[in-house]
């Protein structure tokens, strides 16, 4: 390689536009990706680094401006010309195949050859096997998709993008579904990828890991570059100030403990629940007034325990006691009815109904409330003005109350599920992983909102795999392997004494 | 600030698909397209046929749609709550058979049309049982069924059309005959189409089914009881087949056993063709009902011109298969 062309970036994308509809959401973007650097996208949900990504992927055509690789104009002209020209994606949304294994969905790109002309299945499955070594995964490769959690399958999709030469990886949050371990490993390949020549872009919401990993940043604001900044040259603060566009935004959540807390009523007590292989023995208390975090790797539990309390999930063993009496919900109508709330892991897929409006889907469920009296006709004027209220309740923007909840941003969807639970007066609400892939603003208000819940005398469980937003919690309850390995009150809910738990109880099984 | 400029531009976008404006002509032709088939059709067939073009054809046509709007109305409830109803037409068949031959047998044309309507109530709720609680997917479940529906069928009729012509005139007169014009059974379909469409678009039943249609793990996760509204909507396509097998026999006068057999194929063609009319790639009743005449209309035209029956079917898939294609392309562009 000469010297000349180590010099020419990888990719270079010049002016480049694009709108769907009425909506601009790239107005000429430049940017280069060079071989070995890692470039940082960073910018509000809609800011368009989706888009762009999506653009260089070949999935979406540019309107006006061109692609060069190599500094040869290149029309990318579908997601497998890409991969020809040794570009790899790690998509936001998880394109895997649920049937498929998890080897299979990793290699699905690859088309070895047998000496007969069959494909060659010993040749994908070692190409896997390398792959998941080199991850420390500790799933089972011949199981299909379907089965895995969450978590797992954001590992297959990054597996997925090592298998094979690669010159350029783009990462679309590629760490929203991992837990700090796996964040960790994951960091150090990037590394090795680096090394190697490899270019990366890397799309995250997380501005710690921004930090950490990127040689490069790039801030996107409405569909415009609205700040590039080199190593050592951006602070947090300048990159979150680049993102909002004002510098009002506190990055860190701000959260005063609630005084208010009066351990003398639990809300929720739960003991000894067990769901085998998931959730083993676990018991806590819950009081009114109290924000619980849940902390853990991904997998150790938390979200099956949080549906087992939901009623979403059988309970094999244990107890539950809501306000001092027996509550074993049949179904997540009985736990509803009882003042149960879940704000579930995936807003598309187990929150929302995409195609219906904001008013639709914060009266799902409650028709009763909606019902014109003595017949069971909805009240449209009530559902939109309860709906109303939420969106200026949760500063939700969006147009009217009739808008597609599909037309919205991600923070903006995650307040919709969560103003749904608002209207049904709910007073003991679970929220699991609720500012996953929100912008900083959002995340603040969907604390404050959930800081607000628990002041009216409400009590609050919080999963969430980033532990700096647990820092935000009154308690914090960590699990492990399906356990509760330890509980930290006060002064005690940090980063640090939150990971010393995790690690204490995985040190032996981990790597 | 960040939210606010990105929804900003967003709000004309979903405001303009209300509308239907400022779409790319891709979309358009999602939204528009099914109305655009129905228009060209008509155009084609006034030029080709002197007898195409005029009132009482025109009423021809939709008297023909109208027992079969009916059925697809009922197939519509169905597929909006993301389930198939694939025994709708041989539930019609069964319920022309059981009213013709219990009048046969003397018993009171109200209780021989209620034990035919009761029969789509449980044809209905066994479908909604399979799904339901055993869980077997509905293309299977009502595959089956469907298959029972004519066992029992063949038991009560042997294969042969009971006639009931003469010997009950009141129940002739339900569904033959005009008032103001216009033919009964239209009035039927009207009166069937806006109790369809309250239900769907007016009350918390509708909006639980289009919830469970349109994502059932967050209908599940609000606490709409999935299984009750996806039996209902069963139960309701049931009620739709039998009352239209019910219509059957009094036009025909006479119990055929496979007289509506041919309903299934022409609800999904109007019912795939109505979710792309309006709102792209949705189930709605109103969308069903131009469905329907359009099928009619392609019917009615073709057998004007003179071309032989083979074409009619011809015509059938292909416009279920434009339809379907059509609705799921409507839904791509509309995501953008």
């Amino acid at each position: 390689m000469s010297t000349s062309e180590r010099k020419q970036p990888l990719i270079e994308a010049r002016d480049i536009s694009k709108s769907f509809g009425a909506m601009k959401v790239l107005k000429g973007v430049e940017m280069s990706f060079e071989r070995g650097c890692v470039h940082g996208l960073v910018g509000a949900n809609g800011a368009g680094k989706s888009t762009f990504l999506n653009i260089v992927g070949g999935v979406l055509r540019p309107d006006s401006g061109s692609i060069y690789v190599d500094g040869t104009p290149t029309v990318v002209t579908g997601p497998r010309h890409a991969a020809d020209l040794g570009f790899s994606f790690i998509y936001q949304e998880l394109a895997l195949i649920p049937q498929f294994s998890a080897w299979e969905n990793m290699t699905m790109r690859m088309r070895p050859k047998t000496a007969l002309g069959i494909g060659d299945k010993g040749y994908r499955r070692r190409a896997a096997k390398a792959v998941s070594d080199k991850l420390h995964l500790q799933l089972d490769l011949e199981k299909p998709v379907s089965s895995l959690s969450v978590a797992e399958r954001g590992l297959v999709a990054i597996g997925r993008a090592l298998v094979g030469e690669a010159r350029f990886i783009a990462m679309d949050e590629p760490t929203a579904a991992l837990s700090d371990a796996e964040c960790v490993r994951l960091f150090q390949i990037i590394q090795e990828l680096k090394a190697q020549g490899v270019a990366i872009a890397y799309v995250s919401h997380r501005l710690d890991e921004v930090e950490d990993l990127c040689d490069n940043v790039t801030v996107f604001r409405n569909g415009e570059v609205a700040m590039r900044l080199q190593r050592g040259d951006y602070t947090r603060r300048k990159l979150v100030e680049g993102i909002a566009g004002d510098s009002t935004v506190s990055e860190k959540l701000a959260r005063r403990r609630s005084p208010i807390c009066s351990r003398a009523t639990p809300a929720l007590e739960v003991r000894k629940l067990s769901c085998p292989p998931r959730v083993k023995d676990v018991s806590f208390d819950l009081f009114e007034g109290e924000i619980l975090g849940l902390a853990g790797l991904v997998g150790s539990g938390r979200t099956e325990l949080a549906r087992m309390i939901f009623g979403a999930e059988s309970v094999w063993s244990g107890q539950m006691l809501l306000r001092g009496r027996p509550f074993a919900p049949a179904s997540t109508r009985d736990a509803i009815a009882q003042g149960l709330a879940l704000v579930p892991e995936e807003r598309r897929t187990q929150g929302l109904v995409m195609e219906e409006t904001i008013s639709f889907n914060t009266s799902l469920g409650n028709t009763a409330a909606f019902r014109r009296k003595g017949l069971p006709l909805v009240d449209e004027r009530k559902t939109r003005n309860a709906a109303k209220s939420v969106m200026d309740r949760l500063l939700i923007k969006a147009g009217s109350p009739g808008s597609r909840v599909a037309t919205l941003s991600g923070g903006n969807q995650q307040k919709v599920v969560l103003g749904r639970w608002l209207l049904r007066s709910a007073r003991i609400m679970v929220l699991d992983e609720p500012s996953r892939g929100v912008d900083v603003r959002a995340r603040q208000q969907i604390w404050d909102a959930i800081e607000d819940f628990v002041n009216k005398g409400g009590a609050a469980i919080v999963i969430s795999s980033e532990l700096e937003e647990l820092e935000a919690c009154d308690r914090v309850m960590v699990m492990a392997e399906g356990k509760s390995v330890g509980e930290l009150e006060a002064d005690n809910v940090t980063e640090t004494k939150m990971l010393e738990l995790i690690y204490s109880a995985k040190e032996n099984h981990l790597w | 600030m960040v939210d606010a400029a990105s929804d900003n531009r967003k709000t004309p976008l979903a405001f303009g698909s209300r509308l239907g404006l400022r779409q790319s002509p891709a979309a358009l032709i999602g939204r528009y397209g099914a109305l655009l088939v129905l228009a060209g059709l008509i155009l084609y067939f006034s030029l080709a046929s002197p007898y195409f073009m005029n009132a009482r054809n025109m009423v021809q046509i939709i008297n023909q749609a109208a027992l079969g709007c009916i059925v697809a109305g009922g197939l519509t409830i169905v597929l909006a709550g993301g389930h198939f109803d694939l025994s709708i037409g041989y539930m019609a068949s069964l319920s022309g058979v059981i009213v013709a031959n219990l009048m046969a047998a003397d018993v009171p044309v109200p209780v021989a049309m209620g034990v035919a309507i009761a029969s789509g109530v449980i044809a209905g709720a066994v479908n909604g049982f399979l799904v339901t609680k055993l869980e077997i997917h509905a293309l299977v479940a009502t595959l089956g069924t469907g298959s029972l529906l004519v066992g029992v069928n063949y038991l009560l009729s042997s294969g042969v059309a009971t006639s009931i012509a003469g010997i009950r005139p009141e129940f002739m007169s339900i569904a033959i005959g005009n008032w103001l014009g216009v033919p009964r059974p239209v009035y039927y379909m009207v009166i069937m189409s806006l109790i369809l469409w309250a239900i769907l678009s007016k009350t918390d039943f509708g909006r639980n089914v289009r919830a469970v249609g349109g994502n059932v793990e967050a209908a599940m996760l609000s606490g709409v009881p999935i299984k009750r509204v996806v039996t209902l909507t069963f139960v309701i396509s049931g009620v739709c087949a039998a009352v239209t097998g019910v219509l059957l026999a009094s036009t025909v006068g006479s119990g055929q056993p496979n007289g509506g057999d041919g309903y299934t194929l022409t609800s999904f063609a109007a019912a795939f063709v109505g979710s792309t009319v309006l709102r792209e790639g949705q189930f709605h009743v109103f969308g069903t009902i131009v469905g329907g005449v359009t099928v009619a209309a392609g019917f009615n035209g073709l057998a004007l011109i003179g071309v032989p029956p083979f074409v009619q079917y011809l015509f059938q898939g292909l416009l279920l298969i434009a339809a379907v294609a059509l609705s799921s392309a409507g839904r791509r562009w509309s995501r953008g």
